[in-house]
């Protein structure tokens, strides 16, 4: 019988507690011992039809395992012969912050976790990995929580820096930075003693133990950031004969570097809370003849005259140096009275007082082909315009002005800055590329754009009309000419946001002719 | 002009100054002369010296990278993985088109392509675990024990520190 009509002959049953009437009864049992069966019948089948599934299940993920080894068989990076596998290795490693302006000869970038993904891969690329030491050439040793207590904190029982060391090869140049303990108990540095003929950089920070004795054959570049502990280097024992690039941070300065030949130094980075006689520096900097770059920062007010009283044969003549950079303004005012710049061609200077005379007296006795001028202000109060056009006009090689908060952009900087010749030719810094300012946005000398543009558009030569850059962060306004002599991201000047004495917000801007 | 013959024997007739961004073609060209013959190139097919003269157009006429300068970068070049923006479009192609276009700039030696290649996989690379690595570029793990313990006693190192 259909099932339906079964059911509706008993409906009165089903949606109802009512006994069934003993023929109703018989009937019903008849009933539900066929539909037993055909359940259980509908259930072979079920598992018979799940079986299949499952088999067709196993017969696919196989399928897919094979498809796949077949995949990788067919994988491009395959193809890649040896030396195109080391280009990208040499590439994923992952290079620290942008702190190379001082021109450091990295031989390569910092340790990074990547490099242990990269051996971890599949055979080959361990293999030939492990074969390049240039990958390896980067020795961070960080040692911070060195305890002469406990024995595995020493260098020497550290399996990681030992593996790196061995991976380096024997030729290849090192890059090696120390990092001791912040407190006064020196972390042992004689493991680098075998390697000090590879040595091209080396960096120690933190409390070490002194160099070990011997001829750093390839040093380039020493970074010292606890000279005072290191400040009695023997010179009979230690050499240096490639050294060129000297970073030295202390406290107290209080004789000339003995230790390496000033002569060939063509970078020196000082940073001193304090110098007990400016002679000594002055010593120092005149025995310094090749360098092109100085970088000084002094905290405290050295022993110095009267910058009015300086007698000419006082003066140091650096006939090399191309980039000076101050950071302090005591370090600008005590400093630059003292020297003779013909050949500077970039300036960073701090302040917290435009030092328009030491400035301009610098200025008249070096003749400088000055090409960068950074004016790093301390204080709120911008510098007047006019000084301000003053001092380029006699800076007619000028191609990049940056300004931190030393200079409103107003409408009388705009006016002197543009040009009034016809053919686009600039009166002022005809040179200029890139001026890029920083400004406190409380001091709120902020002008219109159109007024920028019109300066922009007055300098260029094409005399087609300048634009602004879209779809900036708040904050920062760009502005350029069509075909900016200059222009990318990556030239622009990246300044702070944020003062952080201050909290106040600061807005940038930056122009490219 | 230039006619250069692909290995799928397509024939392609391209101007002298975008072409000699290959070293490969610019020695050629200097050691036969002035001369009509067609310069074949048996390792790069049509669609992918397509891709390469679409990149030698683009960056025509800019100074092409000398012995000197590629030795004194190598050792002190930072090796960022920075791409200019129209190179990033460029690149933006599936992953067997990205390895012949490496494989291309390698044979016709195009330094600057060459980088922006390698540049591209190595950013697919930086940030990855060597499982995600295997998967990205379909990479058989096929270390042995040994190397397989090595392996764990380096994760080790790596956790400690």
């Amino acid at each position: 019988m259909d099932p339906d009509v079964e059911e509706s002959r008993y409906e009165h049953l089903m949606l109802t507690n009512d006994e069934p009437q003993s023929l109703e009864l018989q009937e019903i049992r008849t009933i539900v011992k066929r539909r037993q069966s055909s359940l259980a019948q509908i259930d072979t089948q079920l598992i018979e039809l799940l079986r299949s599934v499952k088999s067709v299940l196993q017969l696919r993920r196989r399928e897919k395992r094979v498809l796949s080894r077949f995949h990788c068989i067919l994988s491009p990076i395959r193809r890649l012969p040896r030396e195109l596998l080391v280009e990208i290795f040499l590439f994923s490693r992952y290079w620290p912050s942008e702190t190379d302006d001082f021109g450091r000869t990295a031989v390569g970038p910092g340790c990074e976790f990547s490099l242990l993904s990269i051996t971890h891969v599949c055979s080959e690329w361990r293999r030939v990995a492990l074969t390049t030491p240039a990958l390896w050439a980067t020795i961070y040793a960080c040692h911070e929580g060195y305890d002469p207590t406990i024995p595995r904190s020493d260098p020497i029982a550290d399996e990681y820096l030992q593996t790196w060391l061995s991976r380096s090869g024997t030729r290849h140049p090192l890059d090696v930075t120390v990092i001791g303990p912040p407190n006064r108990i020196p972390c042992p540095i004689s493991w680098i003693e075998p390697y000090i003929h590879r040595l091209k950089t080396l960096t120690l920070e933190g409390a070490v133990t002194a160099l070990p004795d011997g001829s750093f054959d390839m040093l380039e570049m020493l970074s010292i950031d606890d000279y005072d502990s290191h400040a009695e280097v023997n010179s009979d024992r230690i050499f240096f004969p490639s050294l060129h690039r000297l970073v030295l941070l202390g406290s107290f300065l209080s004789h000339p570097l003995t230790f390496v030949a000033l002569a060939q130094l063509t970078h020196l980075s000082l940073e001193m809370d304090s110098i007990f006689r400016m002679s000594i520096f002055l010593e120092m900097l005149s025995q310094s003849k090749a360098l092109v770059w100085l970088e000084v920062t002094l905290f405290e007010d050295p022993d110095v005259g009267d910058a009015e009283l300086i007698r000419d044969d006082e003066r140091v003549v650096m006939n090399h140096l191309q980039t000076l950079i101050t950071h302090t303004p005591t370090t600008t005012t005590s400093l630059l009275p003292y020297l003779t710049l013909p050949a500077l061609k970039i300036l960073n200077l701090a302040y917290d007082a435009w030092p328009a005379s030491i400035y301009n007296s610098l200025q008249s006795r070096s003749s400088f082909p000055l090409q960068s001028l950074t004016m790093m202000n301390w204080r709120r109060d911008v510098l007047d315009p006019a000084e301000f056009l003053a001092i380029l006009l006699k800076l007619p090689l000028l191609k990049e002005f940056i300004s931190r908060n030393a200079l409103a952009i107003d409408p009388t900087l705009l006016h002197g800055l543009t040009s009034t010749s016809p053919d686009g030719v600039p009166d002022i810094a005809p040179n200029l590329e890139y001026f890029g300012l920083s400004v406190d946005t409380q001091l709120g000398i902020v002008v219109d754009n159109d007024l920028v543009l019109e300066m922009v558009a007055s300098r260029d030569s094409s005399g087609k009309p300048a634009i602004t850059e879209p779809n900036q962060p708040p904050h920062i306004r760009i502005f350029r000419s069509q075909l900016p002599k200059r222009w990318s991201d990556g030239k622009l000047h990246k300044f702070p946001m944020k003062k952080p004495w201050s909290g106040s917000t600061s807005e940038s801007v930056h122009i490219c002719f | 002009m230039v006619l250069l013959v692909t290995s799928d024997n397509e024939q392609f007739t391209t101007e002298k100054d975008i072409v000699e961004r290959s070293v490969l073609i610019k020695n050629m060209l200097e050691d036969v002369g002035e001369s009509d013959q067609p310069i074949p190139l048996p390792n790069v097919s049509s669609s992918v010296l397509k891709k390469v003269l679409e990149y030698c157009e683009h960056h025509r006429g800019e100074p092409l990278p000398t012995a000197d300068s590629e030795q004194s970068q190598d050792e002190t070049r930072k090796r960022t993985t920075d791409i200019s923006e129209w190179d990033q479009k460029f690149i933006t192609v599936d992953q067997e088109m990205l390895f012949e276009i490496i494989l291309a700039a390698n044979y016709l030696d195009i330094k600057s392509l060459l980088d922006v290649g390698c540049k591209t996989v190595a950013n697919m690379i930086k940030g990855k675990t060597p499982e995600e690595i295997r998967k990205l570029f379909n990479i058989v793990n096929d270390f042995t024990p040994e190397e397989e313990a090595q392996i764990k006693k380096e994760n080790e190192w790596a956790e400690d520190r």
